[in-house]
């Protein structure tokens, strides 16, 4: 668990910057984004039960059920816009995988799903608004965004990860949210395969790797990944990723990156 | 037997197809993971290469065989990865997946038998009918991740030789040579490209500099043929004059458009003049297969012309019985293009090329016909001198000298032959066995690599293991939560340390009002006890100062706790950083707590003891009193002690 001790209590007059979330709604193993406190009510204090960046575990959430009322600070932060963007663009893709599956059961489909280049177009339109303006983004940015596209890690997974020690997982929640937004940039926009690819970043972590799901391409991506948060920790930025040419996916990658300047250019122009 | 060749390869131990084609390739890719798309990927790639496909119904056969023939041996979570290239020679169709579990591919013979259409299992039946319909093919497979690589490849000339090629890719691969643009379909003009009708055209900025490129090779290519033959043209320019050599300036200083119309002409004035062409050639010895310019795939289907029928080339006269062979591209375009340029004077080119063609060819025609008569004179006289030649003995004993001598050459090499077959068997065998050798050496090799690597990844893990509990154990000593515990713990203590503070103070407050109720009673107890017994007063008096004394050493205790505290207090806030310290601090405040309690415990003792004392001496001052009482009472009536 995070050292929370900063942010451990409040007084009761902060209720006024803190929102409430009925404590039912809260799903295990999700990120936590900011604080989250409980209301003492005999000591009249809020009073810090989680850290950012963190989640609970079902067993927390059945212990801290009495409280009923989870509290957490009112003000958006930036991480807010990333999880928007990731939600909406998890509907789309999720859509097109409806259609998929509707036409792999029905022989005569009402519905034409899209082609894989339809797909990959608008996935691209959509990253290149996650890239924005500055084209730099810090790890934890990337993070609430893979998080919000992909669902489907096992918690169990995130749990002995964060047993093992924290940086550790955090270390490998960059990694596979980078690769994946990748991943997104180089067309792979079936949302059920990034879901199982995630989740064996994750086994491959913990050495449970069963080998069953091998993309070499995305095992390249990975590679260029590690090498890249190497040389910058914090985040990665279009323009470093642009310059290093070195192998077949950097070099797809930097190609589909000039996209994001083109999109740029066209939405100064109105088109 | 095929005239050209490909291009050597960049690279055969890497993936993906930029490996195989030129460095100035364009690669266009789509992972894909459901089969629903490829329909429109082909159309999409189709309206995208038509202008520069050599033959669109071959490039999408082969898209669709590649793609289509693999899904029944892709795990259904695997995504297939297709790549699309094209340099100035061929295209390349690629697909690569990964195999499932357990799967092995014997590459060896693998080609051998796709070649020779003999399949071993389905897998190979797969991979054959997906190769079935390209010109040649790469299979390239990776063992250690059971990834394989399908890659079409479709020449722009069909006449190129095959190429069929099966390797066995090292766990490391080679790196991918680099492309020179990488495209996801995505990022196509897709609504352009599908609309009906649709597809890029030569200027297609991935295209242009391609179909421009190709050309101005060709359009080289040309040049060579007729610089490297100065024979061939000095012969030419007997017949044409300066024709040749004009030719020969404006392919130097033409622009690239300028030479994409004489290449579009070129091409379309071979076809017509093809009589004429095989009739130079038989003459004069020139125009090779290699040198002839077919009908450019590049060029727009629109705008290459139908070749003409027979009747429209008027040759007929010069040569009816030779059969029409092929001529070079120098042939053709010096006379032709000059033609255009030289002959009568026109102002634009023309909108029909075959009509002026034909009509400005009219001259040389009659050239050549003279030139054709007159050498034909030429060798009817040879024919006859040879003819005389034969029929005289002396040739008779040459020719069948000669012949003799022709078989035992003959013979002679037949057994040069036979000796060069054993030593080319035995050579065979040689390399086998070394071969052989080799590969069990390699194995060897391969054995001890792995079992090092094996090592290696054990003492790896090791370490890994010995860094988490490393790991481990620092977030351990440096969890804070420990800390914050021990803090609180050290409040706590602090606080009934401040509580047992407190009830020492109200305790000596209490031996305080005590002594003062004692000296009060006392005092009382003297003025009353005038005639009490000495012995009792005196007893009392030392009791009283018994307790005094013990009050003072509850005091001085007291005071000397009160000292340790505060310096216990001092240390602790001055060295609170510090656990082990902190613990230590812990353990001598727990400790105090306990000689605090024990004090504590004491004065309750000796509080209730002065109270015991005090009740006695109240219970004793009583009894003084009541014999004080007694006393005066009898001094006062002396009557009743008498009756008494």
């Amino acid at each position: 668990m995070r050292d929370i001790s900063s942010i451990k209590k409040l007084p009761p007059e902060a209720a006024s910057d803190l929102r409430s979330e009925p404590i039912r709604v809260n799903q295990a193993y999700e990120l936590t984004w900011s604080a989250v406190y409980v209301f003492l009510k005999r000591n009249q204090k809020f009073v810090a039960v989680k850290g950012p960046k963190d989640f609970f575990t079902p067993e927390e959430l059945q212990k801290l059920a009495p409280f009923e009322v989870f509290f957490t600070p009112k003000r958006s932060t930036e991480i807010d816009y990333y999880q928007e963007k990731g939600r909406l663009l998890r509907r789309y893709l999720e859509s097109v995988w409806d259609v998929e599956q509707k036409l792999a059961s029905d022989p005569d489909p009402k519905e034409e799903p899209p082609a894989s280049f339809e797909v990959s177009a608008n996935t691209m339109e959509k990253i290149c608004e996650v890239w924005g303006t500055k084209r730099t983004l810090m790890n934890w940015e990337i993070v609430a965004y893979i998080d919000s596209v992909c669902r489907g890690v096992p918690g169990e997974l995130w749990l002995r990860l964060r047993e093992i020690s924290i940086q550790q997982f955090d270390e490998i929640l960059y990694r596979s949210s980078w690769v994946l937004f990748f991943a997104l940039h180089l067309g792979y926009t079936d949302i059920d395969f990034l879901n199982r690819y995630r989740t064996e970043l994750f086994k491959r972590a913990l050495g449970d790797s069963a080998e069953d799901l091998i993309s070499p391409e995305l095992d390249e991506v990975e590679k260029l990944v590690n090498t890249w948060l190497g040389k910058t920790p914090e985040g990665l930025s279009s323009s470093e990723i642009m310059e290093n040419w070195d192998s077949r996916v950097a070099q797809k990658i930097s190609f589909r990156l000039d996209q994001v300047n083109k999109y740029e250019e066209a939405r100064k122009h109105g088109s | 037997m095929s005239s050209r060749e490909f291009s050597p390869l960049r690279s055969r131990y890497s993936f993906g197809v930029a490996g195989l084609l030129g460095e100035e390739c364009r690669v266009f890719y789509q992972p894909i993971s459901g089969y629903s798309s490829i329909g429109r990927i082909s159309d999409l790639m189709s309206a995208k290469l038509r202008s520069a496909a050599p033959d669109e119904y071959k490039f999408r056969l082969s898209i669709l065989n590649a793609i289509f023939s693999i899904p029944k041996s892709v795990p259904s979570q695997q995504s297939v990865s297709i790549e699309i290239g094209i340099d100035r020679e061929k295209i390349a169709i690629g697909v690569s997946w990964v195999l499932p579990k357990g799967s092995k591919v014997e590459i060896a013979k693998l080609k051998d038998r796709l070649v020779t259409q003999a399949p071993a299992d389905d897998f190979e039946k797969m991979l054959f009918l997906a190769t079935k319909d390209s010109h040649s093919f790469v299979i390239r497979y990776q063992q250690k991740y059971r990834r394989l690589e399908l890659v079409c490849l479709l020449p722009f000339e069909w006449d190129t030789e095959a190429v069929f090629d099966a390797v066995e890719i090292p766990d490391e691969a080679e790196a991918t040579p680099k492309a020179f643009s990488y495209t996801e379909l995505g990022d196509l003009d897709t609504k352009k490209l599908l609309a009906p009708e649709g597809k890029a055209s030569i200027s297609d900025p991935d295209l242009q500099e391609l179909v421009v490129g190709r050309d101005i090779q060709e359009a080289g290519s040309r040049q060579e043929v007729i610089d490297s033959s100065s024979e061939e043209k000095k012969a030419k320019a007997e017949i044409s004059g300066k024709i040749q050599r004009e030719f020969v300036s404006k392919i130097e200083g033409a622009t690239q458009e300028e030479e994409v119309i004489h290449r579009i002409s070129g091409g379309f004035l071979s076809k017509v003049t093809r009589g004429i062409g095989g009739f130079l050639s038989k003459i004069f010895g020139f125009g090779k297969k290699s040198e002839l310019p077919e009908l450019s795939p590049l060029v727009p289907v629109e705008s290459q012309p139908q070749a003409p029928s027979p009747q429209e080339v008027p040759f007929e006269p010069v040569a009816p019985t030779e059969p029409p062979v092929e001529q070079s591209a120098a042939d053709v375009a010096g006379v032709t293009i000059t033609d255009q340029t030289q002959g009568e004077p026109t102002d634009a080119l023309p909108t029909d090329p075959t009509i002026v063609d034909l009509t400005s060819n009219q001259q040389i025609l009659e050239q050549v016909r003279e030139m054709a008569e007159l050498d034909l004179t030429k060798t009817e006289e040879i024919m006859k001198e040879i003819r005389e030649d034969i029929s005289s003995p002396d040739t008779k004993k040459l020719f069948d000298e000669s012949m003799k001598e022709l078989l035992a050459e003959r013979a002679k090499m037949k057994e040069f032959s036979k000796s060069m077959n054993n030593m080319i068997k035995q050579m065979d065998l040689e390399f086998q066995g070394r071969e052989t050798a080799l590969k069990e050496q390699v194995r060897a090799k391969d054995e001890l690599l792995r079992q090092r690597q094996l090592l290696i990844s054990r003492s790896k893990e090791q370490l890994t293991s010995a860094a988490i509990e490393i790991e481990r154990m620092k977030s351990l000593v440096k969890n804070r939560g420990d800390s914050a515990m021990l803090k609180d713990k050290v409040m706590q203590l602090n606080n009934e340390l401040n509580v047992a503070r407190e009830q020492n103070v109200r305790m000596l407050q209490k031996i305080d009002e005590f002594k003062t109720r004692l000296n009060v009673e006392r005092n009382n107890a003297m003025s009353m006890t005038m005639g009490a017994s000495n012995a009792e007063v005196h007893n009392l008096k030392q009791r009283a100062e018994r307790a005094a004394k013990e009050v003072e050493d509850i005091k001085r205790q007291n005071h000397k706790l009160l000292e340790r505290l505060d310096q216990e207090k001092r240390k602790t806030s001055g060295n609170s950083g510090q656990l082990d310290q902190m613990r230590k601090m812990l353990e001598n405040a727990s400790k105090m707590v306990m000689n605090h309690k024990r004090d504590n415990d004491r004065l309750h003792f000796l509080v209730n003891q002065s109270k015991q004392v005090e009740a006695n001496a109240k219970a004793e001052l009583k009894k003084a009193q009541a014999e004080l009482m007694r006393l005066k009472t009898g001094v006062a009536d002396p009557t009743k002690k008498k009756a008494a």
